[in-house]
């Protein structure tokens, strides 16, 4: 275990030794879309601000002498002067992992007037790698995290460009294959009710703090991807193109039918599964859905959508929005026993009960997977705490053990006594208790 | 007299009770400066469902606004492993902010005491989310407003300052109790406020 906890601070500090190479950063791809705007891309993006990647977001501060703090719930990570790094007036936009390490992100990046910058995490000494976008205002940079290479890319739009920069020797990820579209094709979109509110009864929470998990997740290989819009040489919207989040590659595109242009403005809710085909329906503006061969419907008369969530944890996302006959909130979904038809098999994942338990100096807590799986494995206390992730990304198909040594994400022991431990994929979620006996 | 009573049988309430009931947070650490990477983010370490569990048993909950114009609006939480149990919370009003629930958003359900059982359930978190000048889903959560629950009247609660932006919501001091990360725009600081 000692040896274990050697090796893991090693790899920890690994990219912050002074002799540490920068790695060649380049723009790996331009994607002209004659336009700018992204339609979606990940929400907050919290992966670009976990610097010590700990599936917790890391705060950044600017102090009044224009030092960059970065702290996180184990204290100060990291300061950087900016000023003596020759940055004037930088714009934080986020923390990348450029090189393949299982270690912290590698770089921070900054927007400068029209240029970004990659600075390499390396309080010592330094470095920047400058990228310049002439005759623009501020470019804006939408990261993208791709776990499954554990290589990150800057994702900048400037002027009608959007430039994908990385590390030359990152770029190679794994692409994702599109699933087999083997399953039935919906002919009708009938959606059942989950529920009714009251007639006086709102949705209590936000739901953009609340996103369902994997909703621009086209794929379903458990990364976001990318959805960019396609404009006219007028600038008129006329399509969207979806991009893997993974390998940047085009994997659907949809052409806007003229008729829908102004309602699919309104907004994107995001992709999901609802009628359980085991294809992913698009769904955008006030009241449409979007089938991957391009079929448009209204989800409901008189219905207009605010969300996409699991309301009855059948493991398929239900669309909720307002009854505009009605006033009312509702959720509509498929049925149970569709829904039992269609999704993906639960047996793709096997969580195994953790040995030896209970749990006195250590358990090996095993897993096995049927496909490979964007899974992540965690242990929570009695409160629901996630306390320690075990690991988190796309596993091949397989055996995983895990040694758990009964500390929690800091390194510290927990305290004797009950504790779950959650396997969690896109649209399942298997559990086992542990005792931990001091 | 009947005031009188009542007054007694709200200090009685406010005795019994545990957690945040006269227990205010209190600042823990100040730092100088402010956040750059807050926008449209909240940082926490719990998930969306562990955000939407009330009674701590993992399962999220259905919350709902329910409008009352007579009486203020207030906030019903239907039990999710058994829909016929639910949560009623109303949050006082005062004259700067009569309608609390309605005009601010719950962003979550937080162990800010320590103590998660059925009789002491997870506290709530407010905050009104404010538009900001930015593109792509940013926003910013001020007027932050801390509550634990009561059955038996409004719920008391820890205001965090009108002005003050919600940043994060995690342990940072591994006391068992969430702390709660806010920026003061006037002292241009951000500061860690948690239960003693």
């Amino acid at each position: 275990m000692r040896i274990t906890a050697i090796a893991c601070a090693v790899l920890f500090l690994l990219p912050y030794a002074g002799g540490m190479a920068q790695p060649r950063i380049e723009v790996l791809r331009w994607l002209d879309k004659s336009s700018p705007l992204l339609a979606f891309t990940m929400r907050a993006q919290p992966g670009l601000s976990d610097f010590d990647r700990d599936d917790i977001p890391d705060i950044v501060i600017l102090s009044s002498a224009g030092v960059f703090t970065c702290t996180g719930v184990n204290g100060q990570l990291w300061e950087f002067d900016a000023g003596a790094a020759g940055l004037v007036d930088p714009q934080f936009l986020g923390f990348l992992r450029l090189t393949a390490t299982s270690g912290p992100a590698t770089h921070a990046a900054f927007i400068e007037q029209e240029a970004l910058y990659l600075v390499m995490l390396n309080n010592k000494h330094p470095e920047n790698t400058k990228f310049e976008f002439a005759n623009t205002q501020r470019p804006h940079a939408l990261g993208l995290r791709q776990r499954a290479s554990g290589v990150d890319v800057a994702i900048v739009a400037a002027n009608d460009r959007i430039a994908v920069i990385g590390a030359v020797a990152g770029v190679r990820g794994t692409v994702s294959p599109m699933k087999k579209q083997a399953r039935p094709t919906i002919t009708a979109y009938t959606l059942t009710e989950k529920f009714i509110a009251e007639a006086e009864e709102g949705l209590g929470y936000d739901p953009d703090l609340y996103p369902l998990a994997g909703e621009m997740d086209f794929d379903s290989d458990g990364i976001d991807d990318l959805g960019i819009l396609i404009s006219d040489t007028n600038g008129i919207p006329v399509g969207i193109a979806v991009h893997d989040g993974n390998s940047l590659d085009e994997r659907w595109r949809w052409e806007i039918p003229a008729q829908y242009l102004e309602r699919v403005m309104m907004g994107m809710h995001g992709f999901a599964d609802v009628d359980g085909d085991g294809k992913k329906e698009l769904y955008c503006g006030d009241n449409l859905v979007v089938f991957q061969d391009g079929t448009v419907r209204e989800i409901r008369d008189n219905f207009r959508t605010r969300h996409l969530m699991d309301v009855d944890r059948d493991g398929l996302p239900d669309v909720i929005g307002r009854d505009l006959a009605t006033g009312r909130l509702i959720a509509l979904g498929t049925t149970t026993a569709t829904a039992v038809e269609n999704i993906p098999s639960a047996e793709a994942m096997h969580l195994l009960p953790a040995h030896p338990h209970p749990m006195i100096s250590g358990s090996v807590i095993s897993f096995s997977l049927d496909r490979p799986l964007s899974v992540r494995l965690a242990i929570h206390d009695m409160h629901g705490r996630r306390v320690r992730t075990l690991t988190d990304g796309i596993r091949d198909a397989g055996v995983h053990r895990f040694d758990f040594d009964g500390t929690d994400a800091t390194g510290v022991p927990l305290p004797s006594g009950g504790y779950s431990i959650i396997l969690t994929s896109a649209t399942a979620q298997q559990r086992h208790g542990i005792i931990i006996i001091r | 007299m009947l005031k009188f009573i009542g007054s007694l049988l709200l200090l009685a309430v406010l005795l019994a009770a545990r957690g945040l009931y006269g227990q205010p947070l209190t600042i823990e650490k100040t730092i100088d400066g402010m956040p750059q990477n807050a926008r449209g983010m909240l940082a926490t370490s719990l998930d969306s469902d562990e955000r939407l569990d009330f009674n701590g048993d993992l399962v999220p909950e259905r919350v709902f606004t329910v409008q009352d114009p007579a009486a203020g609006d207030y906030l019903r939480i239907v039990d999710g492993t058994d829909p016929s149990r639910d949560w009623i919370v109303r949050l006082e009003g005062d004259p700067d902010r009569p309608m609390i629930i309605g005009v601010h958003t719950l962003v979550g359900f937080y162990n800010i005491d320590g103590i998660v059982t059925k009789q002491n359930p997870k506290e709530m978190v407010f905050a009104k989310r404010v538009p900001a000048q930015n593109r792509y889903y940013s926003y910013r959560l001020e007027d932050v407003l801390i509550s634990s629950y009561s059955a038996v009247g409004p719920s008391p609660r820890q205001p965090l300052g009108i002005i003050a932006i919600l940043i994060g919501l995690f342990e940072t001091d591994r006391d068992g109790k969430t702390e709660v990360m806010l920026v003061n725009p006037d002292t241009r600081q951000t500061e860690i406020w948690g239960a003693p």
